[in-house]
């Protein structure tokens, strides 16, 4: 009889497994989500309305979300197992997601399977017993690596930066950091930590980005996380602009409240955190109450007289991890990076040197050394610049510049084509009839292609005149 | 752009065969090393890199290691697997420069997700600073024949 009941109404009793703490779900025999408990939906980001049915299997082509909640084959043959597995799209774990799988057979075979997620996080971060001397002189040379003079600079911004890095040392209220991908936020964070009083315990860097909710509020404010841990100096968040907005709320309302003796929060911005509350990723309390301090790295473009210095720091590392090394940039190849935009910021110059240095085998660098691509950049972007003053370019604005750019690609490409419409169009990727529309919305004549295009800039000037 | 490659630092070669497939299946390169100035310099030389260092009996050797790469090429992904758990020594990674570092249960099992997502986030790192737009063949063209123009100027 109960039985028939179970077969017919799977779950009576929900109630009972909604009121608990632990994620738990319930899978048929066919690996299909048929249950699931609301700390699951927490944890997972999902509602159990979506994710009803879910056909949980390992398959390269299933959700990640499925490939996690997958049974593992003992599971299957009827024997409980215990699997640990990434989380669900993370691609920064820890933390780890520990799922109890308890088969359910019947008579007739396997009736269903329960499963109970735990979350294990990077919590074990303690310092319980003295480490041998060899390993611990390795974390004594941190202090050095992490240093103030590593953040020299002749750049005056720069130098205010150093300045703030040394008031931060000084205490434990939180720190924003904000500057474009690769700019070293990370780097300074360290810094702080390092040279400061929190040096003694742990540095943790959170990717905020990637991880679901659910796990970075366990990770973060959860009963054995990050922020209750007093083996842990410093927690660096990466993007909290990422996090979502309630766990935004539950972060402010612990930094308002927490111990004085938790670890210090630090948070890495790419983007001004008052853009990003004006745009709604970042809530107004948060951002206050993160912003005891705020840090603003410069992008490597405004800092480019700091080059010759960087070369020479990022060298003498390349040298003393075993790499080529170098005798530094000639004249030359200091130009050709002094016109680079640096998208990419420390980073990028970072890659770009250590290939450079392949190259030179020792040797200065000279120009032919660096990457084809960074060359190849800064003749364009030189090439663009020759078709205004520095006063007009001042004043250029962002349509202005790419209509005059989209001018001169179609009139050298017509120049090309000897004049045929069809080719110019098939050489420049675009339809003939969007490129007609364009030569007629851009005033381009015939006399402009007949020169070979060498009026253009001329016309460009004349166009940016008016 | 260089080829992308896994970097197994280990004694035995175990952890190697076991991440084999997963590598070729993404077209990856399986590189394995036991020394550490040729493990640098396979990093260095290589395209975007992962790199995996195995705890072992030498942990001083491969504790050191990390500290040189982590020094040198900050912007490579480390993963330190141990088959033992020991809290100290993951603090002392996670200090060291480790991003992740896989202990007991089941490290290995956590290891190819692991790698599988580093590989996908690591091309992505990498574009951002090589960010690149694929032209049309033809504007292709003309920038080129701009720039080397530019350049006879």
């Amino acid at each position: 009889m109960a039985r028939k009941r179970v077969a017919s109404e799977p779950f009576s009793n929900r109630a009972f497994l909604q009121r608990t703490h632990d994620a738990v779900f319930l899978l048929n025999r066919k690996r299909r989500l048929r249950f699931a408990n609301s700390a699951w939906e927490q944890l997972t980001g999902q509602s159990f309305e979506d994710a009803y049915d879910l056909y949980c299997t390992r398959h390269k082509s299933a959700s990640p979300l499925a490939q996690t909640l997958a049974p593992p084959p003992e599971v299957m043959a009827g024997a409980a197992a215990r699997v640990r597995r990434p989380v669900p799209k993370a691609r920064t774990a820890p933390p780890w997601w520990d799922i109890a799988f308890l088969p359910l057979a019947g008579p007739d075979g396997l009736y269903g399977i329960i499963g109970r997620i735990s979350l294990v996080g990077a919590a074990a971060v303690v310092k319980d017993r003295p480490l041998p001397p060899e390993l611990s002189q390795l974390r004594q040379k941190l202090p050095d690596r992490f240093g103030f003079e590593q953040l020299q600079s002749d750049v005056p911004e720069c130098e205010r930066v150093v300045e703030q890095v040394r008031l931060a040392c000084q205490h434990r209220v939180p720190v924003i950091i904000v500057g474009e991908a690769g700019t070293g936020k990370e780097r300074v964070a360290r810094t702080i930590h390092h040279q400061g009083i929190t040096a003694e315990q742990g540095f943790v860097a959170l990717n905020c980005a990637g991880l679901p909710g659910g796990n970075q509020a366990a990770l973060l404010l959860g009963d054995a996380a990050l922020g209750k841990s007093d083996s842990v100096g410093t927690v660096y968040l990466r993007d909290p602009a990422q996090m979502p907005r309630e766990l935004q709320a539950r972060l402010a309302e612990w930094l308002h409240d927490r111990p004085t003796t938790g670890p210090r929060i630090i948070a890495g911005f790419r983007l001004d955190p008052l853009e990003e509350v004006a745009a709604g990723k970042v809530l107004p309390e948060l951002r206050l109450l993160l912003s005891v301090q705020t840090i603003a790295l410069p992008p490597l473009r405004d800092r480019l007289d700091d080059l010759p210095r960087l070369s020479t720091a990022i060298s003498e590392r390349s040298r003393a991890a075993g790499g080529a090394g170098g005798a530094g940039l000639s004249p030359e190849a200091l130009d050709v990076l002094r016109g680079y935009p640096w998208p990419g910021n420390l980073r990028e110059l970072e890659a770009v040197l250590e290939s450079a240095m392949a190259e030179a085998k020792g040797g200065a660098i000279e120009p032919a050394h660096l990457p084809e691509a960074v060359r190849r950049a800064v003749s364009r972007v030189r090439a663009l610049a020759v078709t205004a003053t520095p006063a007009e370019h001042a004043k250029l604005k962002l349509d202005q510049v790419l209509e005059s750019v989209e001018r001169r690609l179609i009139v050298r490409a017509l120049a090309k084509a000897k004049g045929d419409k069809t080719a110019a169009a098939e050489a420049l990727g675009i339809w003939r009839e969007t490129l007609l529309r364009r030569l007629r919305s851009l005033k381009i004549s015939e006399s402009d292609w007949r020169g070979g295009g060498r009026e253009i800039t001329e016309h460009t000037e004349q166009t940016d005149k008016n | 752009m260089k080829h992308p490659q896994i970097v197994v630092f280990e004694n035995d070669g175990l952890l190697a065969r076991y991440l084999d497939q997963t590598v070729e299946r993404r077209r990856w390169l399986l590189r394995e090393s036991r020394q550490i100035p040729a493990c640098v310099n396979l990093l260095r030389a290589g395209g975007p890199s992962v790199l995996v260092i195995k705890l072992g009996r030498n942990l001083i050797r491969e504790f050191s290691l990390l500290d040189a790469v982590h020094a040198a090429l900050t912007d490579i992904p480390i993963v330190v697997v141990s088959d033992a758990e020991d809290a100290v020594l993951q603090s002392l990674a996670y200090d060291l420069g480790a991003r992740y570092v896989l202990q007991p249960p089941d490290p290995r099992t956590q290891l190819i997700e692991l790698v599988e997502s580093l590989m996908a986030a690591t091309i992505s790192r990498a574009g951002i600073a090589a960010t690149r737009v694929v032209l049309p063949a033809g504007v292709a063209d003309i920038l080129k024949s701009d720039s080397e123009e530019a350049a006879g100027a």
